[in-house]
């Protein structure tokens, strides 16, 4: 990155860059952001991204499960529909939230299902997209 | 809530185009116009396609 300073840390020749955030600092922003989609970058101070985000990936999930969507499993023998668990899990506690709260997930005949599958797993990968916004901005890549 | 192809078409297109509008740009007269780019994108894509399609026997 253009305008980085490396500087000497101890006597043990470690360097770091000036302006990055601690590891830990990192890992606790990316993990914060992916269990509640928007809360990354509230953490950061931006509020309307985050209000925006959230709104959004929350409001994509919630169709999903309107529309019956499927939950997948890793139990499945199938490689893509454990991916799709997976897809699912990257929205955060919301997908455990909705299980708690009686989500069974879905009936795979109705309908709109396959629509709001799509809708669940798309809700999952925004919110990747969102983590690795965050992490961005953290860095200091992005304003 | 049963939803036809093309209204959950749209209404995926458009929340997907909020998250991409709001994660590609910096201002919001930026995020707005990429936003409403990447939503005619897909609705846009997903018509021609049904079209192409259209002539392909059952």
């Amino acid at each position: 990155m253009a305008g980085k300073v490396l500087e000497e840390e101890s006597a043990a020749g470690k360097t770091k860059v000036a302006g990055r955030p601690p590891f830990l600092t990192l890992v606790r922003l990316c993990v914060a952001a992916w269990l509640l989609p928007g809360l990354g970058h509230l953490l950061l101070g931006k509020r309307w991204r985050a209000l925006i985000l959230f709104a959004s990936i929350i409001t994509m999930f919630a169709l999903g499960l309107a529309m019956q969507g499927q939950f997948f499993s890793t139990g499945s023998p199938s490689l893509l529909e454990t991916l799709g668990y997976y897809g699912e899990l990257c929205v955060g506690l919301v997908m455990p939230g909705a299980r708690f709260f009686g989500y069974s997930g879905g009936d795979p005949f109705f309908v709109s299902s396959d629509f709001g599958t799509a809708y669940l797993i798309a809700a999952g990968m925004l919110n990747v997209l969102a983590v690795l916004d965050c992490f961005d901005i953290a860095m200091g890549r992005k304003a | 809530m049963a939803l036809t192809h093309f209204p959950a078409l749209v209404i995926f297109s458009f929340l997907v185009s909020v998250v991409f509008g709001v994660l590609a740009k910096e201002t919001p007269r930026e995020r707005l116009v990429y936003g409403a780019k990447v939503f005619g994108a897909f609705v846009g894509t997903a018509v021609v396609l049904g079209w192409l399609m259209y002539f392909f026997p059952r």
